[in-house]
C-alpha cells in the first residue's frame, strides 16, 4: 500500500492500521455501521469474499443497499460469532441417515441463533445470506424453516407463516387429490 | 394509518424455496409444502430436488413415511387400497372385470386386459395401453412362485417365496410390437432362510422394490394379518394391534446374495 509521506505521522499510522485491519465495516440500506471480521466475512459469504480479494471494501463502510440493519445485524453476529466457534465433530461428519443432502445439522449455538430470531427477522436474514452468498447460514435459516413445517397441514403452515390461501378452484381440487398422501397423523 | 406488514412468506424467491424442500425429504412434507400457496407450488416443481425418501404403502392404506417409523394412514384411503401387486409407483389391481395400473402419485390410471385365471404359473405380458390381451408365456416348473416382480436398470426381476431372485429379459416382437419374454436366469439361487425357527409362528411377506438406484428385498415380519405390496422401505415399527417388522436387503449382483442394508445411497 502506497502511504503518503507528507502528512504527519498520526495519519501514517492511521492508513497503515487500516490497510491491516482485520475487520470490514459495512453499511445497511437504512445508513447504520457494523464491523465483522474480515476473516469470517470472506470464509463465510462468497460476495464479501469477492469484495475483499477485488479491494471494492470501503473503509468507511461498505454499502449494502439491499439489507436492511436489522438482518445486516444478525449476519454479522453469525459470521463474528462463526469466527469464534471451534468446529465440533458435527460440522466435520454427519450421522444423520437417510439425509437427502450433504447438510451438517447446526451447531447448538447456531439453533440458539436462529431460534431467537422472529418470523420477520427470520425472513430478512434468509434474504441477506443469500444475497451475499453465505451458503452455511443459508442451510442453517432454511433447516429452521423446515423445521416450522414439519408435521403441519397446509392451513397450520399458512397460519404459522401468515400466509393466504389463494388457490383457484381448479387448482384446490388438484391439490385435494394430492393430499391423499399428506396424512396429518405424525 | 397503513397496516404494518412484514415481509410476505409467500414471495419467497424460488431459489430459496428449493433451499428449504432440500430440508424438507420426506414426500409427504414436500406435498404439504406444495399446497400451501401458488407461489410455493410452483418453486416445488422448478426442482431439481433430490428425490423423496422412500415411502412403504401396504395395501390397506397403511404407510410408512421415511424419517419416522410411526405408520400412518392415507387421508384419502380409496385411492390406494386393495392393490395386488406393485412396481415403482404403480399399482396393480387386479379383478374380475380386468386390471389396471394407477400411479396414486401423478393420479393416473392406464386400463390393461383382463387375466384369465386358469393360466396360473405362467408369467403374462402386455403393453399398456396398446394390448388387447396378454401374452403368456411358460414358467419353468422347477421355479418357486413368484411374490413380486418389479424392474430394475431395464431389466424385469422376480422374487420366489424362497428369496430367490430371477432376471428377466423382455423384448419386443419386431413384426408385431408385442413383448415377449426372452430369457430368465437366476441370479440369486438358494438363499439362506432369512427368518429363524422361532419366528415361523409368523407371517412373513417379502417385497422386490426399487429405491434410489438398488434392488431391494423388504422382508416383513408380523403377526398373522393379510396385506401385500409395498412402495420404497421402512423400519420397524408396531401399528395398532399388528406386530410389524422390517428389514431390508440388497440384491448383491457379483455375490450372488442378499446383502442387510440400513441406509440408502449415499446417505
Amino acid at each position: 500500500m502506497e502511504v503518503d509521506k507528507g502528512k504527519g505521522e498520526a495519519e501514517e499510522t492511521r492508513k497503515v492500521a487500516e490497510a491491516d485491519r482485520d475487520t470490514v465495516t459495512l453499511k445497511s440500506s437504512d445508513g447504520k455501521l457494523f464491523e465483522v471480521s474480515k476473516e469470517a466475512a470472506a470464509r463465510l459469504s462468497t460476495v464479501l469474499a469477492g469484495m475483499i480479494a477485488g479491494g471494492s471494501i470501503d473503509d468507511n463502510g461498505t454499502d449494502l443497499k439491499q439489507i436492511g440493519s436489522e438482518a445486516l445485524e444478525n449476519v454479522v453476529d453469525y459470521c463474528n460469532k462463526h469466527a469464534n466457534s471451534i468446529p465440533s465433530a458435527a460440522l466435520i461428519s454427519s450421522s444423520i441417515s437417510f439425509n437427502t443432502a450433504p447438510f451438517k445439522e447446526p451447531e447448538e449455538w447456531e439453533r440458539k441463533f436462529v431460534d431467537r430470531l422472529s418470523h420477520d427477522a427470520l425472513f430478512d436474514l434468509v434474504e441477506a445470506a443469500n444475497f451475499l452468498g453465505m451458503e452455511r447460514l443459508l442451510d442453517v435459516t432454511c433447516h429452521k424453516i423446515s423445521e416450522m413445517m414439519k408435521g403441519k397441514s397446509p392451513d397450520q403452515i399458512r397460519e404459522v407463516f401468515n400466509i393466504k390461501n389463494d388457490y383457484t378452484k381448479e387448482e384446490l381440487e388438484e391439490i385435494r387429490q394430492e393430499l391423499a398422501w399428506a396424512f396429518y397423523d405424525d | 394509518m397503513a397496516e404494518t406488514t412484514g415481509p410476505s412468506w409467500s414471495d419467497i424467491p424460488v431459489d430459496l424455496a428449493g433451499r428449504i424442500l432440500r430440508h424438507l425429504p420426506a414426500y409427504v412434507y414436500r406435498l404439504r409444502f406444495a399446497a400451501v400457496c401458488p407461489q410455493w407450488r410452483a418453486a416445488a416443481r422448478l426442482g431439481p430436488l433430490p428425490p423423496p425418501l422412500p415411502l412403504l404403502l401396504l395395501s390397506d392404506s397403511t404407510v410408512y413415511s421415511l424419517p419416522g417409523s410411526k405408520p400412518s394412514h392415507l387421508l384419502v384411503p380409496g385411492c390406494c387400497t386393495g392393490y395386488t401387486d406393485v412396481c415403482g409407483n404403480w399399482l396393480f389391481f387386479s379383478g374380475d372385470d380386468g386390471c389396471f395400473l394407477r400411479n396414486p402419485f401423478s393420479n393416473t390410471t392406464m386400463a390393461l386386459p383382463a387375466l384369465s385365471l386358469d393360466r396360473i404359473r405362467r408369467l403374462a405380458v402386455c403393453k399398456p395401453g396398446a394390448a388387447t390381451s396378454w401374452l403368456y408365456v411358460s414358467a419353468d416348473s422347477q421355479y418357486s412362485d413368484f411374490v413380486g416382480m418389479t424392474f430394475h436398470q431395464g431389466k424385469l426381476y422376480a422374487l420366489t417365496s424362497m428369496d430367490e431372485l430371477f432376471a428377466i429379459e423382455v423384448s419386443l416382437d419386431h413384426s408385431t410390437g408385442d413383448p415377449w419374454v426372452t430369457q430368465m436366469r437366476p441370479v440369486i439361487n438358494n438363499p439362506p432362510l432369512l427368518i429363524p425357527a422361532e419366528f415361523f409362528m409368523e407371517t412373513k411377506v417379502t417385497y422386490l422394490v426399487e429405491a434410489r438406484g438398488a434392488l431391494l428385498m423388504v422382508l416383513r415380519k408380523m403377526q398373522p394379518c393379510y396385506a401385500q405390496g409395498v412402495t420404497g422401505i421402512a423400519i420397524f415399527e408396531t401399528t395398532a394391534g399388528v406386530q410389524n417388522e422390517f428389514e431390508v436387503f440388497e440384491a448383491n449382483f457379483r455375490q450372488s446374495q442378499w446383502t442387510k442394508v440400513t441406509t440408502l445411497g449415499d446417505d
